[in-house]
C-alpha cells in the first residue's frame, strides 16, 4: 500500500475510533437503556454489526478450502494475509456483540455456566476455537513455525463449517419467525460468510500481493458465491411467497417493499449484487477492477444483514400484541440511535486501523512469497 | 320473579385448592391457568395488578391483553385474550439460554436468574409467544422534575414507588438502579410465585373482575382447574409448536 494512502487511512480510522468511542463508552456505563431496541425488536445494529464481521471473517475460511479441498495451492501465498483478516474481524465481531449484551461483564457465564444445547453457548466455542486456530497460524507464519500450518488448517476446515453454520442454525430454530425458522438458514450462511469473506479478501489480495491471477482466480470463486447465494436468496422468497404464510409475506413485503426498501433494492441488488456481477463477467480480466467490485459485496453485504435481521422482528409473535401495552419498548419497529451508529463507526474505524497497522506490527503476514506472480 | 341460586365465588374454591396443593407432596404440584376468553372483559385489570404487584418499570409487562375486534359495523364484537407466560413445558426459552440463566422450577413455573441472566434476550426472540420483555433500565419517573430535598421531586416520587424493591421469586432485590439487576435482564410471568409461597393466588386471578382467570394444580383431580379442562372448549396457542403451555383457553 502506498505511504501515502496507509498515512491517510490511518487518520480516518483513529478519527472513526475516536469519534466512535462516545458510542462504545456510553454502551459501556448505560447497558440496553442506550439503544433503541426494544422487546418486539430485541435485536439490532449489534447483531446486525457481528454477523457482517463474522461473514468477513470466512476470507480465511475460503482460502483454505481453496487450498486443502480444491487443491489450488497458489492460494496457500494468502492464508498469512487470511489469518489476519480472520483476527481483525473477529475482533470487529465481538465488540458490538458484547455491548449488545444487557450485562456484559457476566460474559464469564459462557464458560462458568455453559449450556450445551443453546447454539449460542456454541456459538461461542466455535468462535473462540476459530480465533485461537487463526492467532496460532499467525503465530506460525511470524515465527516461522511451518510445522503447524498443516494440522491448523485443517483442522479450521471442521471448525469453521461448524461456526458459520451454527451462526445460521442460531437463527434457524427461532420458530416464531417465519423468514428464519428454514433449513436453509445454516446453508446461506455458509455461503454468505464465503462470499462477504472472500470479496474482502480479494480486495485486500489486490492492496498487499497486487497479484492479478490470484485476484482474478479469487475473483471467480466470488462471483460464483454471489451467484450460489442469489440464488438461495430467491429460492427463500419464492417459498415464502407460495407458502402463504401471513407472517412470511407480511416479513418479505416489509423487505422488499417496506420502509427501508433501498435498503434492499439499492444497497443489496444494485450496488451489492447487479453492478459487481456486470463489472465481474466484463471485466474479470482486471485486477484492479475485480478488486473494487469485490470491496463493493463486502461492503454492501451489510444490507443483507440487516434485511436478515429486522424486517423478520417487524412481524408480531401474536397479532396485536404490540398494541396491547404500549410503550416505545414495545414497539415493532427500531431505528438505531445516533450512539448505536457511533459503535458500528468505532468497529469499522478499528478493522481498517487492523489492517492498515498490520504490515507494520505483523510483516511476516503481508510478505509477498518469493515466486509469486506480480502484476 | 328470578331467583338467583347461591354460588361459590371461584376465587374462594382456587383459594381452597391452593391451601390443599401447599399443604401436599410438593412433587405432585404443576400450576397451570385457565382463561375463559368469553368472561374476559378487557378491563386490564390483570395486567395492572401484575404491573403494581411486581413494581415493572416502563416497557416491560407480562401480563398484556390482547384485544381483536371481529366483524363489521353493525355486526361487530370485541375479543380478549390475556396473555401471560404460558410456563410452556417445552420451554423453547430455556434450551437457548446460554447460560442456564432459566429453567424450570419443580412446580413446572419458568423462571429466570436475574444474576446469571447476560442480557442477550436469545429467550426473548425464541419465546413464540413474545412473553418476555427486557428491561431496558426506563423510570416512570425519569421526566419528573429533580427539586432535591422537596417532597414531590424525581426522587421523592421515585422512592414512593420505583425504588420499592420487587418480591419476584421470593427475594427481596437490590434497590433498583443502574447496572444492577434486573435491569438488562429478560423479565417474564411466573405465576406469582412469590404469593404461591404464602398461599395467595397470582395477582392476575385474584384482580380478575369477570372470574375469567383459574389457576390451580394441574396435578390435583379436585382442583376447579381439573374440571374446567374436561370442558371441550378447552384450547392452548400455538400448539403446533410443541411447547405444551401450561396456560389454557376456554374458546
Amino acid at each position: 500500500m502506498p505511504k501515502k494512502s496507509s498515512t491517510g487511512l490511518l487518520i480516518l480510522s483513529l478519527l472513526g475510533m475516536l469519534a466512535g468511542a462516545w458510542g462504545v463508552i456510553e454502551a459501556l456505563i448505560y447497558g440496553l437503556h442506550a439503544t433503541a431496541l426494544g422487546s418486539y425488536t430485541p435485536w439490532g445494529l449489534g447483531v446486525i454489526l457481528y454477523l457482517f464481521f463474522l461473514g468477513l471473517s470466512a476470507g480465511g475460511f475460503l482460502v483454505t478450502i481453496l487450498v486443502y479441498i480444491f487443491g489450488q495451492k497458489q492460494y496457500d501465498a494468502l492464508s498469512p494475509l487470511a489469518a489476519w483478516l480472520v483476527l481483525v474481524t473477529e475482533i470487529c465481531a465481538v465488540v458490538p456483540i458484547n455491548l449488545d449484551l444487557g450485562h456484559w461483564e457476566r460474559t464469564y457465564q459462557f464458560v462458568t455456566s455453559p449450556n450445551f444445547l443453546s447454539p449460542m453457548t456454541w456459538m461461542f466455542v466455535f468462535f473462540g476455537a476459530l480465533f485461537v486456530i487463526y492467532a496460532l497460524k499467525a503465530l506460525a507464519y511470524i515465527r516461522g513455525k511451518e510445522t503447524w500450518l498443516r494440522p491448523l488448517s485443517l483442522l479450521s476446515l471442521p471448525v469453521g463449517l461448524m461456526f458459520y453454520g451454527i451462526n445460521g442454525y442460531f437463527f434457524a430454530i427461532l420458530v416464531g419467525y417465519t423468514i428464519w425458522n428454514s433449513p436453509l438458514t445454516p446453508l446461506m450462511f455458509i455461503v454468505a460468510a464465503l462470499l462477504s469473506g472472500g470479496a474482502l479478501l480479494t480486495f485486500l489480495t489486490w492492496v498487499f500481493h497486487r497479484n492479478t491471477d490470484l485476484v482474478r482466480g479469487l475473483g471467480r470463486a466470488v462471483l460464483l458465491l454471489l451467484f450460489i447465494y442469489v440464488g438461495l436468496e430467491a429460492l427463500n422468497y419464492f417459498v415464502g411467497y407460495r407458502g402463504n404464510r401471513v407472517e412470511a409475506t407480511k416479513a418479505l413485503n416489509l423487505m422488499l417493499f417496506g420502509s427501508n426498501w433501498g435498503v434492499f433494492w439499492f444497497m443489496h441488488v444494485m450496488i451489492g449484487t447487479l453492478i459487481p456481477i456486470f463489472l465481474l463477467l466484463k471485466y474479470g480480466q482486471d485486477g484492479r477492477i475485480t478488486a473494487w467490485s469485490c470491496l463493493l459485496i463486502a461492503l454492501a453485504f451489510m444490507a443483507v444483514r440487516i434485511d436478515f435481521v429486522l424486517p423478520a422482528q417487524y412481524v408480531g409473535m401474536l397479532q396485536g400484541l404490540d398494541k396491547a401495552f404500549v410503550h416505545e419498548r414495545l414497539q415493532l419497529s427500531y431505528d438505531p440511535n445516533l450512539g448505536e451508529w457511533l459503535v458500528g463507526v468505532f468497529v469499522t474505524s478499528l478493522g481498517l486501523f487492523g489492517f492498515v497497522i498490520g504490515p507494520k506490527v505483523a510483516p511476516a503476514l503481508f510478505a509477498k512469497k518469493e515466486g509469486e506472480a506480480h502484476v | 320473579m328470578t331467583r338467583i341460586l347461591a354460588q361459590e365465588d371461584p376465587l374462594i374454591r382456587m383459594q381452597r385448592d391452593l391451601k390443599r396443593a401447599l399443604s401436599g407432596d410438593p412433587e405432585n404440584v404443576r400450576w397451570i391457568m385457565i382463561i375463559d376468553r368469553a368472561k374476559c372483559v378487557g378491563c386490564n385489570a390483570c395486567t395492572i395488578a401484575c404491573v403494581a404487584e411486581n413494581k415493572l418499570p416502563p416497557g416491560v409487562v407480562y401480563r398484556p391483553v390482547i384485544s381483536e375486534e371481529i366483524g363489521e359495523y353493525p355486526n361487530v364484537h370485541l375479543r380478549f385474550m390475556p396473555r401471560p407466560c404460558m410456563q410452556c413445558q417445552n420451554a423453547p426459552c430455556i434450551k437457548v439460554c446460554p447460560v442456564k440463566a432459566t429453567y424450570k422450577d419443580p412446580q413446572g413455573v419458568t423462571v429466570v436468574d436475574y444474576n446469571k441472566c447476560i442480557g442477550c434476550r436469545y429467550c426473548l426472540t425464541a419465546c413464540p409467544y413474545g412473553a418476555r420483555t427486557s428491561d431496558f433500565g426506563e423510570w416512570y419517573t425519569a421526566k419528573t422534575p429533580d427539586l432535591p430535598g422537596a417532597l414531590v421531586s424525581r426522587e421523592g416520587a421515585a422512592k414512593g414507588y420505583e425504588l420499592h424493591p420487587a418480591a419476584e421469586y421470593g427475594r427481596t432485590w437490590p434497590e433498583r438502579g443502574r447496572g444492577k439487576s434486573p435491569i438488562g435482564n429478560a423479565r417474564k410471568c411466573h405465576f406469582c410465585r412469590h404469593r404461591l409461597v404464602v398461599g395467595m393466588l397470582p395477582a392476575c386471578v385474584t384482580s380478575c373482575i369477570g372470574r375469567a382467570t383459574y389457576f390451580g394444580n394441574g396435578r390435583d383431580p379436585d382442583a376447579l382447574v381439573r374440571e374446567l379442562l374436561g370442558t371441550p372448549r378447552v384450547t392452548r396457542l400455538k400448539e403446533e409448536f410443541n411447547t405444551q403451555p401450561s396456560v389454557y383457553y376456554l374458546m
